[in-house]
């Protein structure tokens, strides 16, 4: 049995799966441009309301301004920002959007989900 | 899954409907084209290719085997001390050990190395008194079904557990873990190759490295296609391939949005329904498998279901690579400080993890896709060529098993774009 070189017939699959990457990423291009500051305000009431998704343009400088209702602690998953937030004082948490992907932003006191980070 | 956020701390985007739709045509125009016209004899029946005495001598001597079961216990012995001893906190490394470097680390350890894993396997080394620090280059005689229920009750801990990331619940896991594997190794010897899950799965996956063995134990680089194909299966291994197929399928499933919003409200009984779900998902994977292979007269399922492992590992890395890429660095960081007593011993406790990929949404999009339908082609490949030992090389008597693989990758694009 022949081995050893590549068969024709893997050639044509490794080509055919070359085209569609190709195809794809031209499909796919076009994403938003690195955007310039973004503030989301975000009003923590009790019980906490469901999470509200968040588009955020990746590379984007952000700023989070938290009121909670009792003290409670915020934590950004992925990028791992924690920070303290006093009963009822607008909290300013800030990150650079560099990572691609959803992120969760809740409470490490209730651990409540409060807001759902789509960084694309 | 919301439980298990702590580890998996951040998701991909969902594929852009655009990738979905052209990876779904090429999988339907790659899979026909194999079948009605690429593939009408079977080409990878037996294991061939050049032996490398030289490199055999230097894998197998005494030295390297026993350095790399030193480093074995060493990681392993960390991470269980971690476990053990150190503090209820997503940041103990033993979390990341077991969900991300062994979990997911394992499959492309194993594509990479070969038959690596049964080499740094603890229990091995802990059994070496009873010869099981030495396992002979054979595939394993007997069933997988141990192994496969052992996977089961592995993503039963990681995808619906309550609890699945905190070291109590990790800690009772472990220990049955650990006795399951070592008395039945001590009752019998073949018995850590058929019932230890990760054992069994990274010798599965090494069957797609381009690492195998000639008759005569000898070393030879091979074609990971013709390694796949020329597997004489152990039994179980279609039941084991859809556990791990369903697992991911379940994993998918639960996060979609309709799946949050439906189980939402349902408090203790959200468990039990997702634990019928996952066992759903296991079962449906199965079942049509089953169908698929019907038609095949002088077949076992078995026989034909290497074909499942690119699939299986196609949507491992798909499916789980960002988090290896990630987490696997924040666990190696971890274990730095692995009992949480504010230590240093590898000098990496500060250390922030590499993110550079995440600048490049549309190349992780367009690589999870590339993985999945190269995964579905070597796949479709692989159980073609084992059909037609048996079958004809007609198109009617292959269209149901064809079918099937192309309802398991198109599903599995779908789930990842709905996300």
């Amino acid at each position: 049995m022949p081995r050893g070189n590549v068969d024709p017939a893997m050639k044509k699959i490794v080509f055919s799966l070359l085209f569609l990457v190709l195809a794809a990423s031209l499909a796919a291009c076009g994403s938003p441009a690195p955007g310039g500051p973004q503030t989301i305000t975000l009003v923590v009431t009790d019980p906490p309301a469901p999470a509200e998704k968040v588009d955020i343009a990746l590379g984007a400088e952000v700023t989070i301004i938290i009121t909670t209702p009792t003290d409670d602690a915020a934590h950004l998953h992925g990028y791992e920002v924690e920070m303290d937030i006093p009963a009822g004082v607008p909290t300013e948490l800030t990150f650079t959007a560099t990572m691609s992907g959803s992120y969760e932003l809740e409470s490490h006191v209730t651990d409540a989900v409060w807001l759902n980070l789509v960084v694309s | 899954m919301i439980l298990l956020h702590g580890i998996a701390s951040r998701h991909d985007l969902p594929l852009p409907f655009g990738l979905v739709v052209a990876a779904g045509a090429a999988v339907l125009v790659i899979t026909f084209w194999v079948a009605l016209f690429a593939w009408r004899s079977p080409r990878y029946r037996e294991e061939e290719s050049t032996e490398l005495p030289r490199l055999t001598r230097l894998v197998d001597s005494r030295g390297s085997g026993a350095t790399l079961r030193a480093v074995g216990l060493a990681v392993w012995g960390l991470a269980g001390a971690a476990l053990w001893f150190g503090v209820d906190r997503i940041d103990n490394p033993a979390v990341g050990f077991v969900y991300v470097w062994l979990w997911v680390g394992l499959v492309p350890a194993a594509l990479l190395f070969g038959q690596v894993h049964r080499r740094t396997n603890p229990v091995r080394t802990m059994l070496w008194f009873r010869g099981a620090a030495s396992p002979s280059h054979d595939e394993p005689t007997g069933s997988l079904l141990p192994a496969a229920g052992a996977l089961a009750v592995f993503l039963f801990l990681e995808l619906v557990q309550p609890g699945g990331a905190t070291l109590p619940v990790l800690r009772w896991y472990a220990a049955a873990w650990l006795a399951w594997v070592v008395v039945g190794a001590l009752v019998t010897p073949t018995w850590i190759a058929r019932a230890d899950p990760f054992e069994a799965f990274a010798t599965a996956v090494a069957r797609m490295s381009p690492w195998a063995r000639s008759p005569r134990g000898l070393l030879m680089w091979t074609d990971p296609m013709r390694n796949l194909a020329a597997w004489r299966a152990p039994r179980g291994l279609t039941v084991m391939a859809s556990v791990l197929l369903g697992g991911t399928l379940f994993d998918a499933l639960t996060n979609t949005s309709w799946w949050v919003r439906a189980t939402q409200a349902m408090g203790d009984g959200r468990t039990l329904l997702a634990a019928v779900a996952l066992l759903g998902c296991m079962a449906l994977v199965l079942g049509l498998f089953r169908l698929g292979t019907l038609s095949y007269r002088g077949l076992t399922m078995d026989a034909l279901a290497p074909g499942l492992v690119p699939l299986v590992v196609g949507y491992a890395l798909a499916h789980y690579g960002t988090m290896l890429y990630l987490e696997g660095q924040r666990t190696l960081f971890r274990f730095s400080d692995p009992l949480g007593r504010g230590w240093n011993l590898f000098g990496m406790i500060e250390a922030a993890p590499d993110t550079t990929l995440f600048a490049f949404p549309t190349l992780v999009a367009v690589s999870q896709v590339v993985l999945i339908v190269a995964g579905h082609a070597l796949g479709v490949l692989v159980t073609h060529d084992i059909a037609l030992r048996t079958a004809p090389s007609g198109a009617k008597v292959h269209l149901p098993l064809l079918a099937v693989m192309v309802v398991f990758t198109v599903g599995g694009l779908l789930l990842m774009f709905g996300g």
